[in-house]
């Protein structure tokens, strides 16, 4: 049982499998009139925002559920329930790769927008509003609408859209942070007074840096003279002009952040790892494309885990047959070709910059707002994908074979495809670079072995001319 | 001063505070004052010029039609 408790208009419950919210008497009103909005119909039409069905609340049984960790007296007040689509497989911004990123900061200025002309604005602008449903971008946090006096001119979740998308989506860019360093460590994004202080002098006057970073800062200093003034409302005499500064300002956020997003797909020595020839020996994919196609196709799985996906080539192949992909790998310029490539063709994959050997961990308060990928993951695929990566794990991370299959076992409810590379491997020697003596040990049959202490082999390939085998393997009943 | 100094072209009246969810970070609130100025003013400057230019079509279109009907009866004559 999970819940969130910032809200003061309701919060969020998740129970058996079952996403519900509880709406409070304060967030009744902007609730009922934004469901009953255009803006919201086309919305939901759309795909944009998540599923919802309105509850009987006397039904849920809401009242004794209610919310851990909300106010006391919130439990009184709770007026109405609704449903939302689970979305199955969760992730969060800190495992997105930048692309992803822009695409929840533009589905959020698209909404923010869309209701503009119907009187509706969002009280924050976070990517922990959006889920990621498969490589599409979803909207789920409805009580994030609200109806907004029609004659202010501003949008006050634009300094918290800017602290999340657009100065995150810079600083990946421009002084390489990655996502994960900005999120996993801050809750509401990267300071404009933080990205000051990592910007050199010539770029602090630069624009975008100046006015999204330098002008922002220096007016922070200034404003401490004026005390709460800062924080009075402003209200223009004509609605029209409120809503053309509106419009003009959403116009300006949108610039942005398509300035902030990586323009081309970036490379990395692992971008380019399916096209070299020299890694792939004649036959060697072609096998291996050939055993997961047969493997698809005789049992059948529901849902897979791709560890060390690279390029997404063999989650593509899966997701083809119609499997539901998570496709995760360390390097997060890969991992933004999977999703390009996903989002372009409307596969079912979802790509995720996780290193499985040092996974996302829980995060937020008592570590209990966001699971760690492992509590997510664990029980959730029917099989687990680990082409061309175990000699990554063993060689570099150092992590035992035992643990590898261990892992694996705890990752899949039932099926484990693994490939075997041997130590006179050239992608075994150049990762080792002098320590070839710790893994005189591994042989395929000391592989085997490991293996059967988990596992039951159902088959196994010896790929191409080469000495890598591919295992097809079944989790033993525990 | 900067606060205190916008929207004088927008009849602006501070009425109470807001009620605000999300920190609006002071330095990007008064950056989004400031702009919010400058492009109220610029929908003055568009209204003003479109009147204007209503103005002048509505009086090229009198005088065009007075023409018509001088010559109309310059030529009666």
């Amino acid at each position: 049982m999970a819940s969130s408790f910032r809200d003061p208009d309701g919060c969020l419950l998740t129970l058996d499998n079952r996403v519900l919210r509880f709406v409070n008497r304060s967030g009744e009103a902007n609730l009922n009139a934004f469901l009953a909005s255009e803006a919201a119909r086309t919305a939901f039409a759309s795909g944009k925002i998540v599923t919802t069905y309105r509850l009987d609340l006397n039904a849920t049984g809401a009242r004794d559920l209610i919310c851990v960790g909300a106010e006391p007296q919130a439990s009184d007040d709770i007026v109405a329930a609704l449903e939302h689509e689970r979305i199955t497989f969760q992730s969060f911004p800190y495992e997105w790769t930048p692309a992803m990123l822009f695409a929840a900061g533009s589905l959020t200025l698209d909404l923010a927008e869309a209701c503009l002309s119907e009187g509706f604005g969002l009280k924050d602008a976070t990517p922990y509003n959006v889920l990621f449903r498969s490589s599409k971008p979803v909207f789920v946090d409805l009580l994030s609408f609200e109806r907004r006096d029609p004659n202010d001119p501003l949008w006050l979740p634009y300094a918290q859209f800017v602290r999340t998308f657009v100065l995150p989506l810079l600083a990946n860019e421009q002084l390489g942070l990655g996502l994960d360093q900005i999120f996993l460590t801050r809750r509401d994004g990267l300071e404009p007074e933080e990205a000051y202080r990592l910007c050199g002098f010539a770029k602090r006057l630069r624009p975008p840096f100046l006015t999204l970073v330098s002008i922002p800062t220096w007016l922070n200093r200034t404003s401490d003279s004026k005390g709460e003034s800062v924080y009075r409302q402003r209200r223009m005499s004509h609605e029209a002009q409120a809503t053309f500064v509106l419009q003009r300002l959403f116009r300006r956020l949108r610039n942005q952040l398509e300035k902030a997003q990586p323009h081309e797909p970036k490379t990395s020595s692992w971008t380019t790892y399916m096209n070299s020839a020299e890694n792939f020996p004649p036959k060697y994919l072609s096998d291996k494309e050939e055993f997961l196609t047969k493997t698809l196709v005789e049992f059948k799985p529901r849902r897979l885990l791709d560890v060390g996906c690279n390029t997404g080539h063999f989650s593509r192949i899966a997701a083809g047959a119609g499997v539901e992909v998570v496709a995760i790998d360390q390097d997060a310029h890969v991992v933004d070709e999977v999703w390009r490539q996903a989002a372009a063709q409307n596969l079912d994959i979802l790509p995720l910059v996780v290193d499985l050997t040092r996974p996302s961990p829980a995060a937020g308060w008592r570590n209990s707002e966001h699971e760690s990928f492992l509590m997510r993951a664990e029980g959730y695929f029917d099989a687990v994908l680990m082409i061309a990566v175990v000699h990554h794990m063993l060689v570099t991370e150092r992590i035992p074979l035992s643990e590898i299959l261990r892992l694996a076992a705890q990752l899949t409810t039932d099926l484990l495809l693994i490939e075997f590379v041997p130590t006179d491997d050239l992608m075994f020697r150049r990762l080792t670079r002098g320590r070839e003596h710790l893994f005189e040990w591994l042989t395929n049959d000391i592989f085997r072995q490991a293996c059967l202490q988990e596992f039951h082999i159902i088959r196994s390939h010896q790929l191409g001319a080469t000495n890598r085998w591919i295992y097809l393997l079944r989790k033993k009943c525990q | 001063m900067v606060d205190e100094g916008l929207f004088l072209n927008s009849a602006i009246l501070t009425s109470k505070n807001f009620l605000l969810y999300t920190d609006p970070g002071a330095g990007s609130l008064l950056w989004q004052l400031l702009l919010a100025s400058f492009i109220g003013g610029a929908f003055y400057v568009r209204l003003m010029a479109r009147r204007i230019r209503q103005r002048m079509t509505s009086f090229r279109k009198a005088e065009a039609t007075s023409d018509l009907l001088d010559t109309g009866t310059s030529q009666t004559e």
